[in-house]
């Protein structure tokens, strides 16, 4: 039988080395702390075999008995043997939250992170007049666990260069501005109130809303002992009647007349060449979800109009077509070709963005024929108003949204070019398709028809302007 | 106006802004450095109010004048309350003292309209720019961002906030302009797009200037209009979709004092907003679509929770044998949670899963016993209707407890 007694995680370590390797089996280990209470007060000094090399642990499962070993309670040192015994056995379901050490020792660690978390949240501190000494900042709090170490860390990150005291029933610590000290229990310091305190407490009372009542609900976040802590902790009740009163007497007053034309600070809007009109398009009901309808860009003299098929993520963002990354590999055709992307007028068959929301991301879906057919009567305005004679229509939907027509996608390298009135349509691929199928000789395929299209719209253009 | 009572108003003003987290900020700290605060990405509560609602930052308008005339606002322009406004020192140093003492984790920093919108947004920055430069402050800042402000002044304030938010107010169009007539919801969306934007730019280039690294929020007042569950749940997944958010909150109408006449004399049961945020809790982290939560336009149940109801109205899927089982699909069994799923699934590597493992794991039993399989437990399939099992149910749902508190 071994009788080890140890009085922190460095001692309970040291002595668990030892007892590994003597091969002494957990239930032949008595470490004092089957009542929870000697825990707190043993003395190192008491029978421990003698020492030799600490145990050589992977750091998670050290970092986790070291978490465990905080925890203030029965069999404080004992389950934490056991469950590294195991795993030094090769059992490691000791760790694990179904197995019947692993449970209670998931428990402990959740019950002294939420120590650690309720300290970090709950602790006060007050201010001392600035003449005296330091530390200028003191508190007094009793964690249920032995977290005050891994709670003064924070306070030392929080507190920049201010000086300050924490005292507990278990330990002090202490930060001089420069450096984190642990030192013996201290006293309680003496309560004062002063006008910050009484801020706080305005505070508190005027951001509860007695509308909205649940006492149960506070209970469950803030037991009654760590209210009592709290110097708003005194005012609970009193709000808690106040409101119960409040509702049974709740009333609502008739309004006073809206008065009209208020300021509406609205400036920025629209610079759309569709102008406000395609703002408030509800001619389908994509708009609903969308963010801005997409117009097209470019001099409204512009000698090739090229179509796309419909506003994407990016460019329901912000408004302009071919914005994002899309945008970026269109315009390296375009250079491809020799065609300036200012010179073009962009635009899409469909106006807004459409898409389904998979895993809370916007999915891309292609339009339908009623979107198309929708936004039809605006794609009609573009063409009349830009006069060019060459248009490119990327992808299916474009040129059927150019030409009303179902039209067949190009086979071959040669350009495929259709007739509208007196101008030429020139039917090539999308460019997300050329960009992303996952073929790389139909991806180059696709892109070396976008450029000849490309191309070949800008030099018609030209030479029947010419 | 004494300081204690401007304190007041503005505190009772901002309580409506449902918001009270302080998670999500990168890792910072003061150690013996000039100035003060830290944060950690995780959020911390300071106090609770009878509400039952944390208080984790100090939440106040900087003034509650306001030239907007919004029927379901107590500031609006046309309500009879009291008003004041801080002036920027007054506020930064309230908040460095209630900081020090450990009240807070910070500032929710909002504002009634004054003057102009772009007026209100250089106002609301101009404090969080004091904060982070003149007292080198570290802790957490949370600032509404005023929807028709030049998208410079959104910039700038993203350099200092560590969230950004700005309020949808309604879950739709017409709701909006009949309740909200100086707002419009493309404007609101748009400041949304610019937020996004200019979070994505920080993401793709390590040295663009700091935007709001813990992303944005909004806020969805619900039963102030007739909208119903399917409704609201499908703009807010549109809105996570499109904005990224962290967080949509709901926020169950709460009457105020003197309301028009155009909201209903009823406050929705907060029941209805609690369903409302576990529904929005499937989405964000269970995998499921507003689709199957609600697959028909009308309210969620009241009477059971929304992963309940998915799970009886989709008795094909179950039994789910936890030994065999996907650990989504593990997930979505009522009673268990993500991160119960994730420990039935490290401990079957183990050894097989039973019925006590589940006990010890503190899984909801009487939940969750109609819809499982162990090795050493096999409940006969489809042997009581949904209907009587939803009975049964219905008297052990637990007692209101909201999600997201932090």
């Amino acid at each position: 039988m071994y009788a080890p007694r140890v009085n922190s995680f460095e001692t309970w370590l040291a002595a668990a080395s030892t007892l590994i390797a003597a091969e002494a089996a957990p239930p032949l280990v008595d470490w004092g702390d089957t009542d929870g209470i000697e825990s707190l007060f043993a003395a190192s000094h008491a029978a421990t075999p003698s020492a030799s090399t600490p145990l050589d642990l992977p750091e998670s499962l050290r970092q986790r008995l070291e978490e465990a070993c905080c925890y203030l309670g029965k069999e404080r040192w004992s389950l934490p043997y056991r469950v590294l015994w195991r795993c030094l056995h090769d059992d490691w379901a000791a760790l694990l939250p179904g197995d019947a050490d692993g449970s209670p020792f998931a428990r402990r660690e959740r019950a002294v992170r939420g120590a650690a978390h309720a300290m970090k949240g709950f602790l006060r501190f007050q201010e001392r007049p600035t003449n005296t000494h330091s530390p200028r900042f003191v508190a007094w709090y009793e964690p249920p666990h032995d977290v005050l170490q891994a709670v003064a860390r924070h306070f030392a990150e929080r507190m920049g260069n201010n000086t300050w005291l924490i005292a507990t029933p278990l330990g002090s610590a202490n930060w001089d501005g420069k450096r984190l000290a642990f030192g013996p229990p201290l006293s309680k310091p003496a309560q004062n109130e002063d006008l910050i305190e009484a801020l706080w407490l305005d505070y508190y009372r005027s951001t509860f809303n007695p509308e909205r009542l649940n006492p149960g609900l506070m209970q469950a976040h803030l037991p009654g002992e760590q209210q009592r802590n709290l110097p708003e902790g005194r005012l609970i009740p009193a709000l808690i009647s106040e409101a119960q009163l409040g509702q049974s007497r709740q009333s609502r007053a008739p309004l006073p007349s809206i008065a009209k034309n208020a300021t509406c600070a609205n400036g920025r809007e629209a610079r759309l060449s569709l102008g406000n009109e395609l703002e408030n398009c509800r001619r389908c009901s994509l708009w609903e979800h969308a963010t801005y309808p997409v117009g097209g860009s470019g001099p409204i003299n512009a000698r090739v109009i090229i179509v796309g098929e419909q506003a994407d993520d990016h460019d329901d963002l912000i408004g302009e077509p071919f914005s994002g990354e899309l945008g970026r590999f269109l315009e390296s055709l375009l250079n491809a070709a020799g065609v300036a992307r200012e010179e073009v007028y962009l635009t899409h068959a469909v106006k807004h963005f459409r898409f389904e929301s998979i895993q809370l991301q916007r999915r891309y879906r292609a339009p339908t024929p009623a979107h198309i057919n929708a936004c039809h009567y605006w794609l009609e305005q573009e063409l009349a108003q830009v006069p060019a004679l060459a248009i490119v229509a990327l992808g299916r939907s474009a040129a059927q949204a150019v030409l009303q027509t179902e039209v067949p996608l190009p086979m071959g390298e040669a350009p495929l070019v259709m007739p509208l009135a007196e101008k030429r349509v020139f039917v090539t691929w999308h460019p997300a398709y050329a960009q992303k199928t996952a073929n790389p000789q139909a991806r180059t395929a696709a892109q070396a028809h976008i450029v000849a299209s490309l191309r070949h719209a800008w030099q018609l253009a030209t030479s029947l302007q010419h | 106006m004494e300081l204690a009572r401007k304190l007041e108003i503005l505190s009772a003003a901002a309580k409506y802004d449902v918001s009270c987290s302080s998670s999500g900020a990168p890792s910072r700290g003061s150690l013996g450095q000039a100035g003060l605060g830290n944060t950690t990405g995780m959020g911390i509560c300071h106090s609770f109010t009878p509400d039952g609602r944390c208080i984790s930052l100090l939440k106040v308008l900087l003034t509650n004048f306001c030239v907007y005339d919004c029927s379901y606002c107590i500031n609006r322009r046309s309500s009879d309350v009291p008003r004041a406004r801080f002036k920027a020192e007054e506020l930064t140093q309230l908040a460095l003292d209630f900081y020090r003492r450990n009240y807070i984790e910070g500032l929710f920093l909002s504002s009634g309209i004054i003057r102009s919108a772009d007026y209100t947004m250089e106002q609301l920055t101009r404090v969080a720019r004091s904060l982070r430069e003149e007292h080198l402050f570290r802790g957490y800042i949370h600032l509404k961002t005023i929807p028709d402000a030049d998208p410079a002044l959104i910039a700038e304030a993203g350099r200092y906030a560590d969230r950004l938010s700005v309020n949808i107010e309604l879950p739709t169009e017409a709701s909006i302009t009949r309740l909200a007539p100086e707002k419009k919801v493309v404007t609101i969306k748009r400041t949304m797009g610019h937020i996004r934007s200019h979070i994505e730019e920080r993401q793709g280039e390590r040295r663009a200037p700091r935007f709001a690294p813990a992303g944005q929020s909004t806020q969805m007042i619900v039963g102030a209009d007739e909208t119903d569950d399917h409704t609201i749940l499908n703009t807010a997944e549109t809105l996570y979709g499109a904005y990224h958010l962290k967080r949509v909150y709901y926020s169950a109408f709460s009457p105020i004092p003197a309301a028009s006449s155009l909201l209903p004399h009823q406050a929705p049961p907060l029941l209805r907003e609690h369903r409302l945020y576990q529904a929005d809790f499937l989405v964000r982290s269970y995998g499921f679509s507003i689709k199957e939560i609600l697959p028909a336009p009308g309210n969620l149940a009241l009477d059971i929770d929304p992963k309940l109801a998915w799970a009886l109205n989709n008795r094909a899927q179950f039994p789910v044998n936890l030994n065999t089982a996907e650990e989504w699909l593990i997930a979505r069994v009522p009673g268990i949670g993500v991160r119960n799923a994730k420990r039935i699934v490290a401990l079957r590597r183990q050894r097989r899963v039973c019925f006590d493992d589940l006990i010890r794991m503190h899984c909801q039993m009487k939940k969750l016993t109609p819809f499982i399989q162990t090795s050493d437990y096999f409940p006969r399939r489809d042997s009581v209707s949904s209907e009587v099992l939803r009975q049964s149910m219905v008297k052990q749902q637990l007692p209101l407890f909201p999600f997201g508190v932090v």
